[in-house]
């Protein structure tokens, strides 16, 4: 007979698992893998969902990019101004006019929102393909730990062998043979539960590891791509964001400089009516009303009209303050009655 | 000469280290200003400073840039914490990750900590917007008055507010509807549009405009800036002292057209004067520039611009 291969140095026995501790690792195990296949699966939804999100949110923040190109190079060509002056003439039409850079702004925001939920999200894949790798390597721990265990029940079983061979060739009368042959066949009998075990748990261990490890490596993909998306989508978006801050004003260039003349064009023609008034009451009160009193005067003997005397008691200065003032509340009500006009 | 990296585009990339003292200057200088309702929310401004700090939100936000023109983070690096607060991540699951992530990987454990602890910070209140519209009803009736707020983060310039009182005429005021039942009033997408693309408009002639598309009149109009904060390595101006390009300096202006003035009030000698207000227009103009500058360059400051109102902080 062949004889045992020479014992290791002395080791540690691994802890012989029970047949129920096994049961119950078998089972633990196995809700392990369908809460991680549960797990997986949300995450793969939601990072579906995500990317749509995002990629949708992108592909309208670059429609709407290509839109203030357009707008912009429109803006350089000449003549625009002086076409949509002429053509936009009223004022109520401000408030219908759309601002590229308010929906672009609004979009940005969408985006970016976006953006930051899937790096969050990118974070938990990170952790769940850490967990998986830690069961993994757990696996890897156990099947290890039994497969040790069971090396060290065979040499145990094949030394009892090779006593229990030198008892039968040393005969039966020998003082205590008999003795130590029950003991060595018990031992025997143990060492082989105890191989069987640690073998069933290495092949248990074993068989969950191909799960476990293509699950993690479903995780990986998964965190591989979403972190690779997020790092193209978060260089596209921080390249926009200052350029839509920026090119929306731009695009709007032409559009506020039409209503900024627009509201020059009104200024001027209050300032010109008021002060048309204003020269006007000038001539009337320096003028026609002294000349009227005096033919009054002349006609009737009457007293003078009061008004006449008020103005001539007042003060140069004081009559064009008071014409002012009132001829100013008469220009302004005819002003907003000419804008009325205009808007209605 | 400066540490600055030029980042992508345009913008000056902090270096990490530099992050959180910048960061905690400008909030320092912000909080010494103390604007007023003219500006930009203070409260906005500080808690979105606060949530960028390495301290809080550690590197979950980098990289950390600065606007070349405003001095202000840049637009990106803002966003980033504002989208992070849009997409409202629930710190119950996050506390959750953690605790996961603290069993398998410590450096995943620390990441997922800061989403957790900027998902924490004073959760629901504002941070500086991008872009915001508001409106509030002052007064009921045939000729009904409201006030409307525009902000704008404005690349280049910094953030700005625009501020708007007008009243109705005899038709009410158009572009703004107001719900009978809820008493809420409304900015038509209209009105909002035009008071957008006109946040840099000559103030007169964005009354006129106003005035015109809403049948209304403007009793007040205001545009109120904050930046561009000056600092130490960030682009400055040609021509500055040297003694104040070495200290942080944050100006806050403001432009008012308002009817308790009349003709024009410059109190910033450092942009152009634009031309009075029409006298028919009953409208005075009103500038004024506020400097808050760190203790230490105080002095070299108001050497050099005696003429305006500063504020020292630190």
């Amino acid at each position: 007979m062949d004889k045992p291969p020479p014992a290791a140095p002395a080791e540690a026995s691994p802890r012989r698992p029970s047949p129920t501790e096994l049961a119950e690792w078998q089972v633990e195990t196995g809700q392990r893998q369908m809460a991680a296949v549960a797990r997986v699966d949300r995450l793969v939804r939601d990072r579906t969902d995500l990317a749509e999100e995002l990629h949708g949110g992108l592909g309208e923040l670059k429609a709407a990019g290509a839109r203030l190109d357009e707008l912009e190079a429109r803006s350089q060509s000449t003549g625009l101004i002086q076409s949509i002056s002429r053509a936009l003439g009223r004022r109520s039409a401000a408030l219908e006019r759309r601002s590229v850079a308010g929906q672009l702004l609004a979009q940005y925001e969408t985006v970016t929102a976006s953006l930051q939920r899937a790096s969050a999200f990118t974070d938990e894949l990170q952790l769940c393909a850490r967990e998986l790798q830690h069961e993994v390597d757990g696996l890897h721990e156990r099947i290890g730990h039994s497969r040790q265990g069971a090396t060290l029940a065979a040499r145990k079983v094949l030394e009892i062998e090779a006593e229990l061979e030198a008892l039968q060739q040393s005969g039966a009368a020998a003082p205590g043979a008999a003795r130590r042959r029950d003991q060595l066949r018990f031992d025997e009998r143990t060492e082989s539960t105890t191989l069987a075990l640690f073998r069933a748990a290495a092949e248990l261990a074993q068989e969950e590891l191909g799960p476990a490890r293509a699950l993690r490596d479903t995780v990986l993909e998964l965190h591989g791509d979403m972190a690779r998306f997020v790092l193209e989508a978060s260089s596209a978006v921080n390249t926009s964001g200052r350029r839509v801050q920026a090119l929306g004003l731009a695009a709007d260039t032409p559009l506020v400089v039409t209503e900024l003349h627009e509201a020059l064009r009104q200024l001027d023609q209050t300032m010109d009516a008021t002060a048309a008034y204003i020269d006007q009451a000038h001539a009337l009160l320096t003028q026609v009303l002294p000349e009227l009193n005096r033919e009054i005067r002349a006609r009737t003997n009457h007293s003078h009209l009061s008004l006449a005397d008020d103005l001539e008691g007042l003060s140069r200065e004081r009559q064009r303050e008071l014409a002012d003032q009132a001829l100013r509340e008469a220009a302004e009500a005819e002003v907003g009655a000419f804008l009325d006009s205009e808007s209605g | 000469m400066s540490d600055l990296l030029e980042g992508p585009g345009e913008d000056l990339r902090l270096p990490q280290e530099r992050a959180g003292p910048y960061l905690r200057a400008l909030r320092a200088a912000l909080h010494a200003a103390a604007p007023d309702q003219d500006w930009p929310s203070l409260r906005a401004a500080a808690l979105h400073l606060h949530l960028l700090d390495p301290a809080c939100s550690g590197t979950l936000f980098q990289p950390a840039a600065v606007d070349p023109g405003s001095g202000l983070p840049s637009h990106g690096w803002l966003e980033r914490a504002a989208a992070e607060r849009r997409a409202g991540a629930d710190p119950a699951h996050l506390a959750g990750l953690v605790e996961r992530a603290r069993r398998v990987d410590p450096v995943l454990a620390e990441r997922l900590g800061w989403r957790h602890a900027v998902a924490q910070v004073e959760r629901g209140a504002p941070v500086l917007s991008a872009l915001e519209l508001g409106v509030e009803l002052v007064r009921r009736g045939v000729r009904p008055a409201a006030r409307i707020r525009l902000d704008r983060r404005l690349p280049g310039i910094g953030w700005v507010r625009l501020r708007v009182d007008l009243h109705g005429r005899s038709r009410g005021l158009r572009g703004l509807r107001l719900d009978r039942g809820t008493g809420l009033l409304t900015i038509e997408p209209g009105l909002g549009e035009l008071l957008l693309r006109h946040v840099l408009s000559p103030l007169v002639l964005l009354a006129q405009t106003l005035a015109g598309a809403c049948e209304g009149d403007v009793d007040r109009l205001s545009r109120a800036t904050i930046g561009p904060f000056w600092f130490p390595g960030g682009a400055l101006p040609t021509g500055l002292p040297p003694e104040v390009a070495r200290t942080l300096t944050l100006h806050l202006s403001r432009s008012v057209l308002s009817r308790e003035r009349e003709g024009l009030i410059a109190a910033d000698p450092l942009r152009p004067l634009p031309p009075p207000p029409p006298r028919g227009l009953g409208l005075g103009l009103v500038l004024e520039r506020h400097l808050v500058v760190h203790r230490a360059g105080h002095g070299a400051v108001a050497a050099w611009q005696p003429g305006l109102s500063i504020t020292p902080f630190g």
